[in-house]
C-alpha cells in the first residue's frame, strides 16, 4: 500500500486533486493519505506507517512538499529509507524535479506510479537539508573552498550545485548523472564564460547572499554542502533526463 | 561532465574548466581534462590533459599528460607526452616534457629539457 502525503496549498487544485484521487482509484493505487495542514510531525507521522509495513511513500505537491517529505525520512534514525521508496505526483507550479524524473503532470502520475519503475538516485546535503536537485547562489562576493583549494567568482552570474539536473538549456551545456557520486558545480557568468568542477563537498561563504535550494528552501552561508553515501529510490517515467 | 566541443579532440570530455571570470588558489589534483581560461595559484596535477587559454593567468607548477599552453604561466611545467606552445603563450618557467612544438611568437624563459617518460603502455605476449 502507498502512503500519500499531501501539502496544503490545494484550496485553488481542487478539480485537479479530485481528478488525480479518482485516477488513482480507478488504477487501484489507494492507499493512506497524511494531509501537512493536519500533522505537526511529519517524521512521526511517517515512522508511524512505516511500522505498519509502507514502503512507497508519495509526495503529492511539488519541490517543496517532496523537500519536506525527504527530510521527515533521512532525519529520522528510526527509518530505513533504504527499504523505502519516494515517488512524486506534481500540483500546480515549482515542479522542475518531477519533471527531471519525467513525470510532466499529474494526469501523468498515476500510470507511472503504476508502472512504477525505479531508479536509485544520489543525495545531497547542505548543512541539516538534504536536497535532490541542485543548491543555487549569485557568483559574485561567493567564495567556494573545497579541499586543497578556493574558487572566487569575479564576474556576476550564478552558481549552481547540481545533484539532479532539472533543465536542459542549450545555451549552458551541461551533462549531470545524479548516479555517480558527485555534485556537479556549475558557475556560469556567459556563454564564454563557464566553469565547472565535480566535487563531493566544499564550503559556501558570501556574507550578503542566500543559498536557494531545490527552488524552495532559503539556507544561510557560510553552508556545507556534500553529497552524502546513501541513495533513494524513486519512482521515475520513462522521459527522465537522466 | 562538461561537453565543450570548440577544443581539440584530446578535449572532448573535460573534466574541469576553470573560467575566464574564475580565480582558483591553492593545490588542485585532478584525473581528467582540465580547460583554464581564468586564474589558478598554487599547484595543478592530473592524469589528463591541460589546455591554457590566451587570456588565462597561471601562477603554478603543472603537472600534466599532455598540455596546450596560449596564456601566460609563472612556473615549472612537468608534461609526460607531449606540450604545445601557441604563438600568444608566455612561459616563465622551467620545462620539462618528451615532445614539443612552438609556435612563431610564443615567449619562453626557462630551461628546457626534453626526457622520453615510459609508455604506459602494457604489452602483451603473442604467441
Amino acid at each position: 500500500m502507498n502512503l500519500y502525503i499531501y501539502d496544503d496549498y490545494f484550496k485553488k487544485y481542487k478539480k485537479a486533486l479530485n481528478n488525480l484521487e479518482i485516477q488513482l482509484h480507478n488504477l487501484n493505487l489507494n492507499g493512506k493519505i497524511i494531509n501537512l495542514e493536519n500533522v505537526k510531525k511529519l517524521d512521526q507521522a511517517i515512522k508511524d506507517e512505516v511500522n505498519t509495513g509502507i514502503k512507497t511513500i508519495i509526495a503529492v505537491g511539488n519541490n517543496h512538499t517532496l523537500s519536506k517529505v525527504l527530510n521527515a525520512i533521512l532525519n529520522n534514525n528510526d527509518i530505513s529509507a533504504s527499504g523505502l521508496s519516494l515517488g512524486i505526483i506534481p500540483i500546480g507550479n515549482n515542479n522542475s524535479i518531477a519533471e527531471a524524473l519525467g513525470i510532466k503532470n499529474d494526469a501523468a502520475a498515476g500510470e507511472i506510479i503504476l508502472a512504477r519503475r525505479l531508479e536509485k538516485i544520489n543525495i545531497a546535503k547542505i548543512n541539516d537539508t538534504y536536497f535532490l536537485s541542485e543548491a543555487n547562489i549569485r557568483a559574485k562576493g561567493t567564495t567556494l573552498h573545497l579541499e586543497n583549494f578556493s574558487i572566487d567568482s569575479t564576474n556576476r552570474g550564478q552558481i549552481r550545485l547540481i545533484n539532479l539536473l532539472t533543465d536542459k538549456s542549450s545555451s549552458q551545456n551541461i551533462k549531470s548523472n545524479p548516479q555517480d557520486g558527485l555534485i556537479d558545480l556549475y558557475i556560469y557568468d556567459s556563454p564564454k564564460k563557464q566553469s565547472f568542477f565535480s566535487i563531493k563537498k566544499l564550503k559556501v561563504e558570501n556574507d550578503s547572499q542566500k543559498i536557494l535550494v531545490d527552488n524552495s528552501v532559503e539556507v544561510e552561508c557560510p553552508a556545507i554542502i556534500e553529497q552524502i553515501d546513501q541513495k533513494i529510490s524513486l519512482i521515475v517515467g520513462k522521459n527522465r533526463l537522466f | 561532465m562538461f561537453k565543450k566541443d570548440n577544443r581539440p579532440d584530446s578535449f572532448k570530455d573535460v573534466e574541469t574548466i576553470i573560467g575566464e571570470s574564475i580565480k582558483v588558489k591553492g593545490n588542485f589534483n585532478g584525473n581528467g581534462n582540465i580547460i583554464i581560461d581564468g586564474s589558478l595559484e598554487g599547484s595543478l596535477k592530473t592524469k589528463g590533459n591541460v589546455l591554457i587559454g590566451e587570456k588565462a593567468k597561471v601562477t603554478a607548477n603543472i603537472e600534466a599528460q599532455e598540455v596546450i599552453i596560449d596564456g601566460e604561466i609563472n612556473g615549472n611545467l612537468s608534461v609526460k607526452e607531449y606540450l604545445a606552445v601557441g604563438a600568444t603563450a608566455r612561459i616563465f618557467g622551467d620545462i620539462d616534457c618528451s615532445q614539443i612544438s612552438i609556435e612563431r611568437g610564443a615567449i619562453i624563459n626557462g630551461k628546457c629539457s626534453m626526457t622520453k617518460k615510459e609508455a604506459n603502455i602494457s604489452e602483451k605476449e603473442v604467441k
